[in-house]
């Protein structure tokens, strides 16, 4: 049974096709990546999934069930971390954790202990009867965290949760996503940020303009591409002729020279590496460092779409 | 209850607002109706400025202006229009009585032969009430000139100014005798609730539009979109939040006026005073609704205070807290109708009224129509938000589909 199921999901904005026939599918367990630009359809998704948005077309089932704005019964067994900051600046740190919390349990004591658990899973506790506005940007998004989280949800929905926080709160965050996985949430995590996805996230879906271009683990997307490793060469003086002979290699697709380094884009291949050293020993060309760099997320995300991931 | 407990303590940590305006703006109106007396006030009419312009020089014409110098301040005055124009003007004289050459005689003539009288030409420069009673006191001389002339035909001129100067020096004393069961409402606790009008719609519009901006902004109500507290449910918890809100602010006012002025109200009809809060207790409706109203437009507290304190100053000063509406010209007196606080202060004139105040149908209508603005209001406030949902393609808008589509 797939704990997320979203098949055809059309969402339009008047004219704007927000989601074109998207679907979903998550296994209970999984940290899920729903990556792609600002502006591809991945919050929208969420939305959608959550009933926070109405949509044209689709059906979306959670937990084995359809999902409905009623459906409160599953919506008690989600989190939700939006990517934008959620909390009431009149309450503490504590009152807010506790206001998001009592939204799904009504028993205060049991309340009172996952509160605390909460506070400590974001390591806020010294900060307990702050205000937000007295917090630093990461610890906002820590509280953030923990307001969606506090309740125990067995899915979880992290809307870009390290937009604008330094890299020690992006880690602390990533590490956090990561616990509460392994103690048993299944995560859905959006962001534009290709290393923090390919950092947590078990499977991946490369989203564009609304629609679901690839998915799969990070080398079940490699592998789907035709672009192979990155070699880059230390080598400041080559013989004439030598750019010219890597380059009619039949694996090479661009090389080019900066003055000290020889880049080369291969397609995917065996022994790309050996090829290139022997036409350069051949030439008697002296070089210094080799680096050979697999395909990225985002020359998947490239290839795919023609463009840089961050454009 | 989590929403409501929320949403109060949201209230509750903006001291700032509660003292400012709660505490010290009803402080003001305590000031404010201690710096009036329910002694019986003692009328002074400043005497105007009149010039007289004698064209006649006989006896009748020489007793009138010399009535109305008994009566004013003369001032000279060049006998030419010019003079006239600038005088008139430039207010040196509020009044001017003309008296024609040849006034007394045809006055001596038309009362032997019966025919019409002559007049006398007047200019009012400054429309007052001694004015008024000047211009009253010269018709008043005439007529009784004219009473005596037509009784004593073979009077002499002289003699009949005599007699009129005798007349008009008449008075008589009048006493005001209080023949009601119960005493009327202090004057003091009266201005005091028409003061409150301005301090009820401020604290309870910035108090819970506030609260309400908070619950209603994009992220927090797409988290308690997530949650599972049914929509309803945390409005209704919100709606409730904000009437206890309006609760304390109405019986913090209510109970200070009655703290203070309670000593001024001893022997008052209970239902005389119950009505008075009642009536301040419906305004607070309206302040409730427009503290809704005001939590859909905006979410900056800057622009809720800024518009709390224009709308509650401009309803108020037309409702006639500030200044009396029988002082304001015509077109501004017809706009005030057009306020809640218009009939908010009819309501509390009609519940205090000394013949016979209190649960009175005058104070209920008028009431009426401050809820009927309340409503409109609330209901204008109610489709701002709609449309706000709308654009968001919120799940405000989808609570309502989603209802429909279960309705159905």
């Amino acid at each position: 049974m797939h704990i997320v199921d979203v098949k055809n999901l059309v969402k339009r904005y008047d004219e704007k096709l927000a989601l074109d026939h998207f679907n979903l599918q998550i296994e209970t367990g999984e940290v899920f990546g729903l990556l792609g630009p600002n502006g591809s359809g991945k919050t929208t998704a969420i939305n959608c999934i959550l009933q926070l948005l109405t949509y044209d077309k689709g059906e979306i089932e959670l937990f084995g069930k359809p999902m409905k704005p009623s459906s409160y019964d599953i919506k008690r067994r989600i989190g939700v971390v939006p990517q934008d900051i959620a909390v009431f600046e009149e309450l503490t740190v504590r009152e807010n954790i506790d206001y998001f919390c009592g939204l799904y349990i009504t028993d205060s004591a049991q309340r009172r202990a996952m509160v605390d658990e909460a506070v400590a899973f974001v390591g806020l506790e010294d900060y307990v009867k702050y205000r937000p506005k007295k917090l630093s940007g990461g610890l906002k998004r820590r509280l953030n965290i923990a307001c969606g989280i506090a309740h125990k949800p067995e899915l979880i929905f992290f809307d870009e949760p390290t937009v604008a926080v330094d890299p020690q709160s992006r880690n602390s965050i990533l590490e956090g996503i990561q616990r509460l996985n392994a103690e048993g949430a299944t995560v859905v995590y959006t962001s534009h940020y290709m290393e923090e996805v390919e950092q947590i996230c078990s499977r991946i879906m490369i989203m564009d303009r609304g629609e679901s271009l690839a998915s799969g683990t990070k080398d079940d997307l490699v592998r789907m591409i035709s672009t192979g490793e990155k070699v880059e060469i230390e080598a400041p003086e080559l013989p004439d002729g030598t750019l010219d002979a890597l380059g009619g290699l039949d694996f090479v697709r661009r090389i080019s020279h900066d003055g000290t380094t020889i880049h080369i884009l291969c397609d995917n291949g065996p022994h790309n590496l050996a090829n290139i050293l022997a036409v350069l020993q051949e030439r008697g060309v002296v070089f210094g460092r080799v680096y050979s760099e697999p395909p990225t997320l985002n020359d998947v995300f490239l290839e795919i779409t023609g463009k840089e991931l961050r454009d | 209850m989590q929403v409501f407990k929320a949403a109060l303590k949201a209230f509750f940590r903006h001291p700032i607002y509660l003292l400012v305006y709660v505490v010290w703006l009803s402080c003001m109106g305590l000031f404010m109706g201690m710096s009036v007396t329910d002694a019986p006030s003692e009328e002074y009419l400043e005497r105007p400025n009149v010039a007289v312009i004698n064209r006649d020089g006989g006896e009748l014409s020489k007793g009138l202006a010399s009535f109305v110098a008994d009566n004013s301040v003369v001032v000279d005055i060049e006998d030419s229009e010019r003079a006239l124009q600038d005088a008139v003007m430039q207010e040196r004289a509020h009044y001017v009585v003309i008296i024609p050459e040849g006034f007394s005689a045809d006055f001596a003539k038309a009362a032997a032969d019966g025919t019409t009288m002559p007049e006398v030409q007047t200019v009012v420069s400054t429309q007052s009430a001694s004015v008024t009673m000047m211009d009253n006191l010269v018709n008043e001389y005439l007529n009784v000139s004219k009473t005596y002339s037509l009784a004593l035909p073979d009077a002499g001129q002289d003699q009949i100014v005599k007699r009129t100067n005798t007349a008009m020096g008449h008075s008589v004393e009048v006493n005001v005798v209080q023949v009601a069961e119960a005493p009327p409402v202090s004057n003091a606790f009266l201005l005091y609730l028409q003061f409150a009008s301005y301090t009820i719609l401020l604290s309870i519009a910035v108090c819970s539009a506030v609260v309400m901006s908070r619950f209603g902004s994009e992220e927090i109500s797409r988290r308690t979109g997530a949650s599972p507290i049914p929509r309803l449910s945390a409005n209704l918890q919100i709606a409730a939040a904000s009437f206890v809100i309006m609760l304390v602010c109405w019986a913090f006012v209510s109970g200070l006026g009655l703290a203070v002025f309670g000593s001024k109200l001893v022997g008052v009809d209970a239902s005389v005073i119950a009505s008075g809060l009642l009536s301040l207790f419906v305004y607070s409706l309206f302040g409730l609704a427009f503290g809704f109203f005001v939590g859909q437009l905006t979410s900056n507290e800057l622009v809720m205070n800024a518009a709390s304190n224009i709308v509650g100053l401009v309803t108020s000063f037309l409702g006639g807290v500030w200044i009396s509406l029988d002082l304001v010209g015509e077109p501004v007196a017809t706009i005030a109708k057009f306020t809640p606080t218009y009939y908010y202060n009819e309501a509390l004139h009609a519940a205090f009224d000394v013949s016979g105040g209190g649960f009175t149908s005058e104070v209920f209508v008028n009431l009426g129509v401050v809820c009927l603005f309340a409503l409109t209001v609330f209901a204008i406030g109610l489709a701002i938000s709609r449309i706000r949902a709308g654009k968001m393609g919120s799940w405000k808008g989808l609570s309502t589909k989603a209802s429909l589509q279960s309705a159905a």
